[in-house]
């Protein structure tokens, strides 16, 4: 069963504070959002347990292993995407990936096959073009699938869908998706709480090197009052009417058939603007869940005290 | 958990596909094509000098390749400052360290596949010199000395060791454009200054890896004296300067190459494994 596990991972820059006593620990399948603001250290969490940084205090261990003390072994099932790895330009994306299938012990079989599959899956450009002559978002792709070939059990992912224009971004979701199914065990950054909402199942908040919260998508709903509501209809509607509607506060109009709603965040209150939507239009989707965590996310980063003293679930 | 692969394994893939980044790249294809346009030219100016003319000016065969080979030197330095100036670079800046290094292969294994495959990228441009000189010398003296064997034996070692002082630069500086340039200024202007230094104090520059390297002609020269003196006249006063030439014994050079292969390949390995990837 694959596991994850930081005890008290600690990282300073001459006096900056990267990482502080972050503590943590997942096992089994499934995939964890690791969310913060750009600095709060999410990404020097991924290089310490990518052995591209040395903690200064504290270990991060891979399936029980220790990924300092013994990378070749910690890093054996992990496939990592931290920051903006590239292949080598004077390599072509085929050669890339029978290097990395290579390193990973694979027979020349089961590195063709899993290239055909994920030159298909992941739309991969010819691979016989050298690395150096693909666009971003190629290589990007190139990198994933290199990734991808050793079917690793923990994924360690840096903002996987930072650069990618939307079609490529729904490859890449569809794909962590299928991931988590088939229990793999993924920690992933991101800034986009939608796209963690639809990908996660548990979340970690942190901040100025500190680990604020860690708890499932679920309990951080309840935790953290919802006061905002998504709603789409199926045609264009009048905002007047929504904002006639009892328990409303406030309507902020996304596009003629998009909606965001302000209301006290009682459960009564939120069943009764279902209702009413309703009446005004027939409802496509009615959705809190990615706006509970930017709540969660804004009340946090500004020191909501709901999130100290939390427990640390794995 | 699976069986991990095994680091011989891994240093074979390691050495394929650097060897064939290297194959692949102009700075090659460059290198090779500068270092047989300098030795055809070489061969054409001798060529136009005519046989009498080349077999008087040096009557052995052993005598000629060692001037022949005079420029040999500065074309291993340029060939291995470029084949290993960005060997370590290229991952410690980022980009694609990002990748490499996240692979569960040991730094150790992929600082030997780079070495060993710069390695035989380099020797392969070398022997181009070597094909001319010796084609040179068959036509010339009718011959080819057995002791350029020792000379192509010891070009490697000095090969190996630029490779190993290129490869700590390439460690130690994060862009490979200095570690080239830093390589080169070092290996072409810094370590000649340091065996001329010594050339005019009569101390032995034994700790210049130019000096040792000189063993690569010093072996095929048939007059060879290892230490010379000569007082040239300074002045009205009857005052004269002495000028010391030391040339290296073989096995001295030898010994002095070895040095600078094990000691900057062991500081290489160093930077590597330790050195964190923040860019």
């Amino acid at each position: 069963m694959p596991t994850i596990e930081a005890v008290e991972l600690t990282k300073r820059f001459s006096s900056v504070t990267a990482l502080d006593q972050a503590s943590f620990r997942y096992e089994g399948g499934g995939a964890i959002g690791y969310l913060g603001p750009n600095g709060a250290g999410k990404t020097t969490t991924l290089k310490l347990f990518t052995a591209f940084l040395r903690p200064t205090r504290g270990s991060a261990l891979i399936n029980g292993v220790d990924v300092q003390s013994d990378p070749k072994t910690g890093l054996w099932e992990v496939g990592s995407l931290v920051e903006t790895p590239e292949p080598y330009p004077s390599l072509t994306a085929r050669d890339t990936l029978s290097m990395i299938g290579e390193f990973h012990g694979l027979s020349r079989e089961q590195i063709r096959d899993r290239t055909d599959r994920y030159a298909q899956e992941l739309e991969l450009p010819p691979l016989d073009r050298k690395t150096g002559k693909l666009s971003k978002g190629q290589k990007q792709r190139i990198v994933l699938a290199t990734l991808l070939l050793a079917e690793p059990k923990v994924l360690l992912l840096d903002e996987p869908t930072s650069g990618l224009d939307p079609a490529e971004r729904v490859i890449i979701r569809n794909l962590l998706v299928r991931l988590k199914q088939e229990n793999r065990l993924i920690l992933m950054s991101s800034h986009l709480l939608q796209e963690v909402t639809e990908i996660c199942d548990r979340v970690i908040f942190i901040n100025q090197g500190r680990i604020l919260l860690q708890d499932t998508v679920e309990n951080i709903g309840s935790r953290f009052r919802v006061t905002r509501l998504d709603v789409e209809f199926a045609g264009s509607v009048d905002s007047h009417l929504l904002s006639a509607l009892p328990g409303v506060a406030q309507v902020q109009p996304v596009s003629p058939t998009r909606f965001r709603l302000s209301f006290d965040g009682s459960e009564e209150t939120r069943g009764a603007i279902l209702e009413g939507c309703q009446r005004v239009g027939r409802v496509l989707s009615f959705s809190s869940s990615a706006l509970t965590l930017e709540d969660a996310y804004m009340r946090l980063i500004q020191g909501d005290p709901r999130g100290r003293g939390m427990p640390s679930s794995g | 958990m699976a069986a991990v692969t095994s680091d011989l394994s891994q240093l074979r893939t390691a050495f394929r596909y650097q060897l064939r980044s290297y194959l692949r790249t102009w700075r090659f294809v460059g290198l090779m094509a500068f270092v047989a346009v300098v030795s055809a030219a070489i061969l054409a100016v001798q060529l136009h000098r005519g046989v009498a003319v080349v077999t008087t000016n040096n009557p052995t065969s052993s005598g000629y390749l060692s001037s022949y080979l005079s420029f040999l030197g500065d074309a291993v330095i340029i060939t291995g400052a470029f084949l290993g100036g960005d060997a370590l670079a290229i991952d410690l800046s980022g980009g694609p360290g990002y990748l490499m290094l996240a692979q569960p292969v040991r730094r150790s294994t992929l600082l030997a596949g780079r070495f060993l495959a710069a390695t035989v990228a380099g020797v392969a441009i070398g022997l181009v010199y070597y094909a001319f000189s010796a084609a040179a010398v068959q036509y010339f003296y009718g011959n080819v000395p057995v002791a350029l064997l020792y000379s192509i034996g010891l070009a490697a070692l000095f090969l190996v060791a630029v490779l190993a002082v290129a490869f700590f630069f390439s460690s130690f500086f994060r862009t490979a454009v200095i570690s080239i340039v830093a390589s080169i200024l070092i290996l072409l202007i810094g370590f000649p200054l340091v065996t001329a230094v010594g050339t005019l104090t009569g101390t032995e520059p034994w700790f210049s890896l130019d000096y040792g390297s000189q063993a690569i002609t010093s072996v095929l020269n048939p007059n060879f004296v290892h230490e010379s003196v000569m007082h040239t006249p300074a002045g009205r006063r009857g005052i004269s300067i002495a000028i010391y030439n030391f040339s290296p014994y073989p096995w001295e050079g030898a010994v002095i190459m070895a040095a600078y292969l094990v000691s900057f390949l062991v500081l290489a390995y160093l930077m590597y494994r330790y050195k964190e990837v923040k860019g």
